[in-house]
């Protein structure tokens, strides 16, 4: 059956580069940086790395946390652990974003998948990001209909 | 700010076929007891008690009771709190997604 609510969350997007191209957007340090909107402090992209992390993103620049790499299969799957959030407790669980790479003809299918949130608390980072932004718009894409009957 | 609880349990709480069911059921039709949540279905009473203490841990449900019968009834409140917290992770990368796009030269 459907779960409509679970400890993952997964995102697939269909790009227009090749596999190749996309692997070293995700897994050169620099490139990742520039999109991700991150400042990497220590460590580098290999499989076991613990890297210390800081956010770039305007009025966010004091975020900083770790991202620990699992693994890293050219150029099919990428993975780390992590928890990011402003006020990072030590021994905290981590959950596990995995980048999975597929061809396209042309083209690349990249599915993004973070699993783990029934082991974490996530108001820390919810809360690490909710206030400045102002208006988050719920999309309540995963809703079924009893949640609403019952609000 | 609002002092935002830890969903974990509620995570946990629904993480298992039968509980889903048994939320979907008391959704559907409202504050059921125990000998009716267990009709139409091939789960002892005993095992639908133990589920629904799970569930009431969590918070997601509550028993009240009703004359002689005691009902069970949903709460809502955590499941709408872990269903925005969700919604705001996956709205962080689908931002994170454009931006790759955008880095890719593809937007």
């Amino acid at each position: 059956m459907a779960t409509t609510i679970s400890d993952r969350i997964q995102r697939t997007v269909e790009l227009k580069s090749s596999r190749e191209r996309v692997w070293n957007a995700i897994t050169t340090e620099a490139e990742f940086e520039q999109w991700f909107g991150v400042k990497f402090l220590e460590g580098r992209f290999q499989p076991g790395a613990r890297m210390r992390v800081r956010s770039t993103h305007p009025g966010y620049e004091h975020i900083e946390f770790d991202m620990t790499i699992e693994k890293m299969d050219a150029p099919k799957l990428f993975s780390w652990r992590w928890i990011p959030g402003a006020t990072q407790p030590k021994n905290e669980p981590t959950t596990l974003v995995e980048f999975t790479l597929e061809d396209l003809n042309p083209g690349t299918r990249l599915t993004i998948t973070e699993s783990g949130f029934d082991r974490l608390s996530l108001s820390y980072r919810a809360a690490a990001y909710k206030d400045n932004t102002g208006g988050w718009e719920y999309q309540a894409k995963s809703l079924t209909s009893y949640l609403e009957k019952n609000s | 700010m609002r002092r935002t609880p830890n969903p974990a349990p509620v995570f946990a709480a629904l993480g298992d076929e039968l509980r889903l069911r048994l939320l979907e059921r008391l959704a559907s039709s409202g504050p059921l007891s125990i000998t009716r949540l267990t009709s139409g279905t091939r789960v002892t009473r005993q095992a639908i008690t133990k589920h629904l203490h799970v569930l009431a841990s969590a918070g997601l449900v509550r028993c009240s009771r009703q004359g002689r019968e005691q009902l069970w009834e949903l709460t809502g409140e955590p499941l709408r709190e872990a269903r925005q917290q969700l919604d705001l992770i996956a709205h962080q990368w689908d931002r994170a997604l454009q931006r790759l796009k955008a880095h890719l030269g593809e937007e």
